[in-house]
């Protein structure tokens, strides 16, 4: 209780001595916009790499189109060396909509959508879940006077939306996100709005019961191999050598596997990973010359205090809640104008979206990119936190008293 | 050591190395009982001492020779943690310069002593109101110190060293900076105090002051004379 009892003043106390606590919860404000976005880019950075370190894409051709059929002839499902061979299927439904197949274990594995493509929302997590296009519009007719296919529905995260060529044999599924659609658009995507389902509802929908396509009516818009091994490490790259020149023998109707160069990726990926450092590093310094202010500036109250009776705890408490609500009360207001600066340049980019003005998420940087970098400021004030507190408890108070 | 004696020290000797090579003795085989409930004034001149021994006293510095005897233990031998617990129990400090908390208001100050210990919220509110009464500042309550004046600031010291209930107060040159009429004022608070069975020891230049004193002992070169 008495310690809990401390903590809660001092968290009060620390607010009040200004002329300190503005200057650095603005530096701290500023040094956290920084980790945020650095952090940000880095994650977003590890996540698309994911699929070119790890993979292999194999891409169709812009001169034609490959049928599922025989794309499955050519590669096979089973590539010796290789987790898992996905293929994206699609079907075009009249002149506005493409269907897409994805799968739902290796997700943004496929090379046409990456994370920072969506706009709100997350990867379907069942089979009964859609990814769409954010400009999919509330229905969508392949030509006039057709019974029409339709979407019933705005795009909106969580609305539930039925496709069907009658009223009889609709097919519903339920928003898990909306994506900005790839701009340019991809080769053999143009002018079409996207619904990417999961593999299972894609055989469900296309299939015989509902759609009624077969194999050659099913194109493929691209094929990933998943070789295994560390992300990080980049200890995949024998392997994915390996299947890339496996694949080169396919023919010209594919493209070839498409990856950066371990060398490029690798300098890339160490140069974020070092900004990123550098984020965390400016925080740890700051909090570090923060609390030598503190212990200067409060030396002879942390003398009283001993003197009264304070353990060295009980002072480290007090010094550390300076520290703590001064770099949280600096990581938040960073975090809201983060926030706040890219909800405003989302509603400048989707003026529709301005009218709809609940169909935005006010937080937009993924929450666990915001609990990264929140741990990253905090954790950074630890280190220095102890490094003064060591030396000021070192002082006996009758020193500090003697000095005037 | 006598049932009515609460702090006993013995040979107390200190030694301060000034400059390169010159050795001050600040104390000099001082032998003192402070008494359970009496004040206990120490006199002398600047230079001559009394506040290095009201340091040793209190546990805040330590002798180069000799011992601090509480409850028969040698306080001198304890480490700054078992120090700290033992201030935080048993002593109160009134501080020549005040030394109150700026970002405390009046009512904090008081409370400050309090905080780390398991005692509830409400119960170190109503004892620091209580206090901030006695001492007639009650109105100045939500004041922060550099709003009060020095006597005001004083009682406030005064009130933060009694709201532990210390069983001794280590009072250093409490009338320094005041005027004649204040100086009264808080040598009556403090002496007040001793009824209830708490141990006041004063060091002061102010021999004026002898009057509010059971004891008195005075100083010069670190020794008593």
């Amino acid at each position: 209780m008495g310690l809990f009892k401390l903590f809660m003043k001092s968290i009060i106390f620390s607010t009040r001595s200004r002329r300190r606590f503005f200057p650095f919860v603005i530096i701290f404000c500023i040094l956290s916009c920084a980790t945020i976005i650095l952090l940000y880019n880095f994650d977003n950075f590890s996540r698309e790499g994911l699929l070119v370190h790890r993979g292999v894409v194999v891409e169709i051709s812009t001169l034609g189109t490959v049928d599922y059929g025989e794309a499955k002839t050519a590669i096979g499902t089973n590539i010796p060396g290789a987790e898992a061979v996905i293929y994206y299927r699609y079907v075009d439904f009249g002149n506005n909509l493409r269907i897409c197949s994805i799968n739902t274990k290796y997700k943004w594995a496929f090379s046409e959508i990456k994370p920072n493509d969506l706009v709100s929302g997350s990867f379907p997590g069942n089979d009964r879940e859609a990814l769409v296009s954010d400009k999919v519009l509330l229905t969508l007719s392949d030509e006039e006077g057709a019974p029409a296919v339709r979407i019933f529905t705005k795009p909106v995260v969580g609305a539930k939306f039925k496709i069907g060529i009658s009223n009889e044999t609709t097919f519903e599924l339920k928003i898990s996100g909306i994506f900005k659609r790839p701009d340019p658009p991809s080769n053999i995507a143009s002018g079409r709005e996207w619904i990417l389902i999961p593999e299972d509802s894609f055989e469900t929908l296309i299939g015989g019961q509902n759609l009624g396509y077969g194999d050659t009516q099913i194109n493929i818009h691209s094929i990933s191999i998943i070789a295994s091994g560390d992300v990080f490490s980049g200890a995949s790259y024998s392997n994915v050598d390996r299947i890339a020149a496996s694949l080169d023998d396919l023919g010209a109707e594919y493209r070839s596997p498409i990856y950066t160069s371990k060398t490029d990726k690798d300098a890339q990926r160490n140069m974020m990973f070092l900004s990123l450092l550098f984020g965390i590093f400016g925080t740890f310094m700051v909090s570090t010359l923060y609390s030598y202010l503190i212990t200067r500036f409060r030396r002879r109250e942390v003398a009283v205090l001993k003197a009264m009776g304070y353990s060295g705890w009980d002072v480290r408490i007090v010094v550390l809640c300076e520290i703590l609500v001064v770099a949280i009360t600096g990581f938040i207001i960073g975090l809201v104008t983060i926030q706040g600066y890219l909800w405003l340049i989302r509603q400048s980019t989707y003026f529709y979206q301005f009218i709809n003005f609940s169909y935005n998420l006010p937080f937009l940087t993924p929450s666990l990119t915001a609990v990264m970098s929140f741990l990253a400021v905090v954790l950074s004030c630890i280190p220095g936190f102890f490094l003064i507190t060591i030396r000021i408890l070192s002082v006996r108070p009758i020193e500090i008293f003697r000095q005037k | 050591m006598s049932n009515r004696v609460l702090i006993e020290a013995k040979n107390l000797m200190k030694e301060y190395i000034r400059g390169k090579r010159e050795v001050v003795m600040a104390v000099n085989d001082v032998d003192i009982q402070i008494p359970k409930g009496k004040m206990v004034l120490v006199t002398g001149p600047s230079g001559s001492g009394k506040s290095t021994l009201l340091n040793i006293l209190s546990g805040l510095d330590k002798p180069t020779e000799g011992k601090v005897l509480y409850e028969d233990e040698n306080i001198a031998e304890w480490d700054e943690e078992k120090l700290a617990k033992f201030r935080r129990g048993n002593v109160g400090f009134i501080f020549q310069n005040w030394e109150l908390i700026p970002i405390m208001t009046a009512l904090e100050n008081i409370e400050s002593p309090l905080y780390p210990l398991k005692i509830k919220s409400k119960e170190i509110r109503t004892r620091a109101i209580s206090l901030l009464k006695q001492v007639g500042l009650w109105d100045k309550a939500d004041n922060y110190p550099d709003e009060l004046s020095g006597g005001e600031q004083q009682r406030i010291g005064i009130a933060r060293a009694l709201v532990g209930k210390p069983r001794i107060i280590f009072a250093d040159e409490p009338t320094g900076n005041l005027d004649v009429d204040n100086a009264a004022s808080i040598m009556r608070l403090l002496k007040s105090f001793t009824k209830r069975d708490t141990s006041v020891l004063t060091v002061t230049h102010n021999e004026e002051l002898k009057k509010y004193a059971d004891l008195t002992h005075r100083m010069s070169s670190g020794r008593f004379v």
